[in-house]
């Protein structure tokens, strides 16, 4: 169960979790067609919105932070929507994590079945500081 | 002031993605000033353990971005609406950049978000601006990019030719 509101409580999986802090990772998670998004984004024409996909990002980045650190989101640096994603989509996130700034940069490409679906970078810093 | 009757005239979303409840200022092709109350009564929060801290609670960020977009949608298509996602020209996020989270938005908050046209061409607007509540920025949006294109683009079958 999710511990936090998210508009994305799906499960996710992750896969290639090393030792190595800054090794790349990947996750899937797959879209619910029951997530409440999809009844008013739009009603007849359900597609996953652009920032459901950052949030599937966000969640796969903490959930493969460096040394399970306590991250929060400080920004998100860019985002890039390439393809539209659609209700039981699967959606694979390929993560890169380095250190900036005092805290941590995460870069991720997330694909659906069709293929990429969004490029997104987003910065961290350690929860609890300004 | 521009109630939700209005939005919803305007605006293809609807509950629980609706994410706009008024708006305060409109002055078309310039700027724009909206309101969202944000509320546990939002289905994001349903099923949540008991014992959360208040920050456990905040407002998704990601929402609170969506929240700002939508405004910046009013804002852009106030002139000629097209609440039709199937037809004519859709609106969609193209990206953004330099989106920073200043401070955790709670139930309870009223965010007040402030949106501003950096430049607009035919089919792509650019937009600026922040959110605050009670008088304190919680995000700054350094640019947001929003394209105008045939709603076809939008379909998987587009994708699979």
């Amino acid at each position: 169960m999710a511990t936090t509101c998210s508009p994305v409580r799906e499960g996710i999986r992750v896969d290639e979790l090393s030792g190595d802090p800054l090794r790349s990772r990947t996750t899937t998670i797959a879209i619910d067609a029951t997530n409440p998004i999809f009844a008013g984004h739009y009603p007849g024409f359900p597609i996953f919105p652009g920032i459901g996909l950052v949030e599937c990002v966000h969640r796969s980045a903490l959930a493969t932070a460096p040394d399970n650190r306590d991250l929060e989101l400080a920004a998100i640096e860019s985002t890039r929507f390439v393809g539209p994603t659609f209700p039981g989509d699967e959606l694979t996130t390929d993560l890169e994590w380095k250190p900036a700034d005092g805290g941590w940069t995460c870069l991720a490409v997330i694909s659906s079945p069709r293929g990429e679906a969004a490029k997104v970078r987003l910065r961290y810093r350690e929860a609890g500081q300004p | 002031m521009i109630t939700a009757a209005d939005i919803r005239r305007v605006l293809p979303h609807r509950y629980p993605m609706l994410l706009v409840d008024a708006v305060t200022e409109l002055v078309p092709g310039e700027r724009l000033t909206a309101r969202k109350a944000v509320t546990v009564n939002e289905p994001w929060y349903a099923g949540l353990p008991d014992d959360l801290r208040a920050e456990q609670l905040a407002y998704p960020e990601v929402l609170l971005l969506e929240s700002w977009a939508q405004a910046a949608g009013l804002l852009a298509t106030w002139a000629e609406p097209n609440p039709d996602v199937l037809a004519g020209k859709v609106m969609l996020f193209g990206g953004m950049s330099g989106v920073e989270y200043l401070r955790p938005v709670l139930p309870g908050d009223v965010v007040e978000h402030r949106v501003t046209v950096q430049r607009a061409l035919s089919d792509t607007v650019m937009f600026e601006g922040d959110s605050a509540v009670d008088g304190a920025t919680v995000m700054t949006v350094s640019r947001m990019v929003m394209a105008f294109r045939p709603a076809g683009v939008l379909r998987p079958a587009s994708l699979d030719s």
